[in-house]
């Protein structure tokens, strides 16, 4: 490797080699190249359902956006602050390496749409745009939290509002912008294409990446800690526990520590409230509904198959998401745990184990809850003219059950990272057993039987990691004996 | 030590506040090649703050910091590559281990010692495969001087490095810095609360107060030239006339006393009558200065 590759490649890597030997961040990695793999052989005319070869080929497109997502942010874990200011090139490569990483997943998920769809050429360029666009939406996201918000409404704006006048005329006023580039000549077209991946570029290398300075170390403390932390704080870091922390709370976070609350709830149920899992999973149920009303209202999917995958893919999304951001944030919060468990009325052992575990059982249960019932209303409200047929959502749905088995697990040997194994197997879970289902409903089994099938694997799941609690080191702090 | 007059760095009249509660007011200070300043200051009093204003890491309110002769907001990769910084605390990628760490920073370094790296950590005893986050305080930190001393910069900027280290390991550190300041005539700002440490390194020591750089001298030169005088305040008033006595400090005692810190133009004098002089060791300066 000569000298001028080297930091790209040890960035690239850096990801795959810093978490040990069998690690959760490589298992993951492999286990979402398979499942692409296998969804791409799906798509082979061997498949002699069309719209089963669709379905796997939109579904291949899942795990490799999970491994963009997973790739990319471990990438943006290494824009250090300190490191972006006083090591040479670090920056720079950081922002090279990004961009090769960006462009090879836009190459790939770009022409598994276009080959897919069966897109001229033209319409292939801007499905790779569209896709590169997409791409940024989660780094932007990570670093402008906030901008979640206003495009959010946007979106619900002219989703529900498009045949407004004001929004009639903007919508105008845009397609007679957008006109003229549909008929500008092939210069012109790979012109205004190029001009377009620079900014998109731009953005990437220069508004996802930080140079340093107060707002980045801010931010990156924040990110670190899982709180936000005031610019006044230092870079090389006084905070170190949740005494440090306590003056970023805000009011509500410390009136939910403040003694003057009394014994209402375990002292468990306001810690774990507060720092652990802040209902992440009630907060994702909120943009699955806005997916489901999009779908109902008609306005959106042009048919009843698009809107079963984006709503499957939502679905998945929504599901593992909690599951994820659980183990991040006990991770995070690890050097705290010790003084958790010296606060007065702290359950201990066993008793830790299975307060921590009906929590999260309840809290993944009411997430699949809430999505299962959402799910239902396509099939009262259908989407379109087309005829619907809710089976394939339902399948997804049904899948999702068993991913609450992770919910209860040995928190003592996790591994400390957002990658620990109860996010990575329930992820994985999360693409797997919804594809299990329509796999086998493809081959012939009823949906009755395979809703009573993952009901009952995720009962005998649960039931024997319940048992297994009692044998368990104490939860806290996790990742002690790992 | 000589001393080149082309500073390594410059800070002119940074201003600097933690939103209303002012931190750095209206600071100067320069450090030349080759320099060993010990930066003292009470707790909170900005030390961390201006060693990070000093390598760019805060954004500047007020004032400039030259660095090489660059703006430091404007440093080149050649000029960062001459830097070596260790924060307060460790603040390294606890999932790699220590092979995999500086492996990773060995790449965009031109110049990096491998003998001197692979000398620390066997002498250091800081096992090369097992991830950072499983290392004690003390090895972390010992790790993370390892990656600044590694690519032998020539501006050293150490922020409490000792602080997580066992008298022996503080031995072996301390050791490791005269060397490379020996062998490179690196500039070496080192922060510290550990004053026996400081005796043993610093050339200079520059005690911050209320927000500036209040005194920076030879640290030889203020131990051998400086006095506690205490008495009433007339004797002192002519204890410092007679002797062209600087006035480092001074304040009121009870009982119509006073004291002061004083530096004497010339060598060491005789008691004066009447009045309490003592000799003062750093401790005392702190006490005084800081």
């Amino acid at each position: 490797m000569s000298a001028r590759w080297a930091p790209h490649w040890q960035l690239l890597s850096a990801g795959w080699r810093m978490s040990g030997r069998w690690s959760a961040f490589r298992i993951l990695t492999v286990g979402l190249l398979l499942v692409g793999l296998a969804c791409l052989a799906g798509t082979t005319p061997w498949v002699q359902k069309p719209a089963i070869r669709q379905l796997f080929a939109i579904l291949s497109l899942v795990p490799l956006a999970f491994l963009w997502v997973l790739h990319s942010t471990t990438l943006m874990r290494f824009n250090h602050p300190v490191d972006a200011r006083l090591v040479p090139r670090q920056l720079r490569c950081l922002r090279i390496t990004l961009l090769g990483m960006w462009l090879a997943f836009t190459a790939a998920a770009g022409v598994t749409v276009a080959l897919t769809a069966g897109l001229p050429f033209g319409n292939s360029v801007l499905a790779m745009l569209l896709v590169a666009a997409c791409a940024l939406l989660p780094l932007l996201w990570t670093r402008w939290p906030l901008l979640l918000a206003p495009v959010v409404l946007v979106w619900l704006a002219i989703m529900f509002l498009g045949g407004a006048a004001p929004f009639s005329s903007v919508a105008g006023v845009l397609q007679g912008v957008m006109r003229p580039i549909f008929l500008l000549p092939v210069w012109g077209m790979s012109l205004a294409t190029l001009i377009a991946v620079l900014a998109l570029a731009r953005l990437l290398t220069h508004g996802v990446l930080r140079a340093g300075g107060d707002a980045h170390t801010s931010r990156f403390r924040a990110s670190r800690l899982g709180f936000g932390t005031p610019q006044s704080s230092s870079t090389s870091g006084e905070l170190n526990g949740v005494f440090d922390v306590a003056p970023t709370l805000s009011r509500r976070q410390r009136a939910a520590l403040s003694p003057s609350q009394g014994m209402s709830g375990s002292v468990l149920q306001r810690v774990v409230g507060l720092r652990v899992d802040p209902g992440t999973g009630w907060r994702m149920l909120l943009p699955y509904a806005i997916v489901v009303s999009a779908a109902c209202s008609g306005l959106w999917f042009q048919s009843a198959l698009t809107a079963t995958l984006v709503l499957g893919i939502a679905c998945v999304w929504t599901v593992a998401v909690p599951l994820i951001t659980r183990s991040a944030h006990i991770a995070q919060s690890a050097k705290e745990h010790a003084l958790w468990m010296l606060l007065p009325g702290m359950p201990q052992g066993a008793a830790l184990n299975r307060a921590m575990a009906t929590r999260f059982l309840k809290d993944s249960l009411v997430t699949w809850s809430g999505v299962a019932v959402l799910s239902m209303a396509p099939s009262l409200f259908p989407p379109t003219a087309d005829p619907w047929d809710g089976t394939w959502l339902s399948l997804v749905v049904i899948g999702l059950l068993p991913s609450v088995m992770f919910a209860v697990t040995d928190w003592a040997r996790m591994r400390l990272a957002p990658t620990a194994l109860p996010a990575t197997a329930g992820a994985a879970w999360c693409l797997f057993g919804p594809m299990l289902c329509i796999a086998t409903f493809a081959m012939g089994a009823a949906v009755w039987l395979l809703a009573v099938c993952s009901v009952l694997a995720t009962v005998l799941a649960v039931g024997w990691r319940w048992r297994r609690l009692d044998h368990y080191p104490a939860a806290l702090p996790a990742g002690r004996l790992q | 030590m000589t001393v080149n007059h082309a500073p390594t760095a410059e800070l002119r009249g940074l201003n600097l506040a933690y939103g209303a509660l002012p931190v750095l007011k209206n600071l100067d200070w320069t450090l030349f090649p080759g320099q060993v300043v010990g930066l003292l200051g009470r707790n909170a009093a900005g030390k961390t703050t201006v060693l990070e204003s000093l390598l760019g890491l805060r954004d500047l309110q007020q004032g400039t910091v030259q660095l090489f002769g660059q703006p430091v907001e404007k440093l080149d990769d050649t000029q960062r590559a001459r830097i070596g910084y260790v924060p307060q605390r460790s603040d390294l990628f606890e999932a790699f281990t220590a092979d995999q760490l500086l492996g990773y920073f060995r790449s965009f370094y031109t110049r990096w010692n491998p003998a001197k790296v692979e000398g620390l950590l066997s002498r250091w005893e800081i096992p090369r495969n097992t991830p950072i986050a499983k290392l004690s305080g003390g090895q972390q930190q010992r790790l993370s001087i390892i990656r600044a001393l590694a690519h032998e910069p020539d501006l050293l900027v150490l922020d409490e490095p000792v602080a997580s280290l066992d008298p022996a390991g503080r031995r072996d550190f301390l050791r490791e810095l005269v060397d490379q300041v020996l062998d490179r005539g690196t500039t070496v700002v080192l922060s510290t609360h550990i004053l026996s440490d400081l005796e043993r390194v610093a050339f200079d020591v520059a005690f911050m107060r209320d927000g500036r750089i209040g005194l920076q001298a030879p640290l030889d030169d203020l131990l051998d030239q400086s006095r506690l005088v205490s008495g009433a305040p007339a004797d002192v008033r002519q204890y410092v006339q007679q002797h062209h006595a600087e006035v480092l400090h001074h304040r009121s005692l009870d009982a119509g006393r006073e004291t002061a810190l004083v530096c004497l133009a010339s060598g060491p004098l005789a008691d004066a009558p009447g009045l309490d002089v003592a000799p003062v060791n750093l401790e005392a300066l702190f006490l005084e200065l800081a």
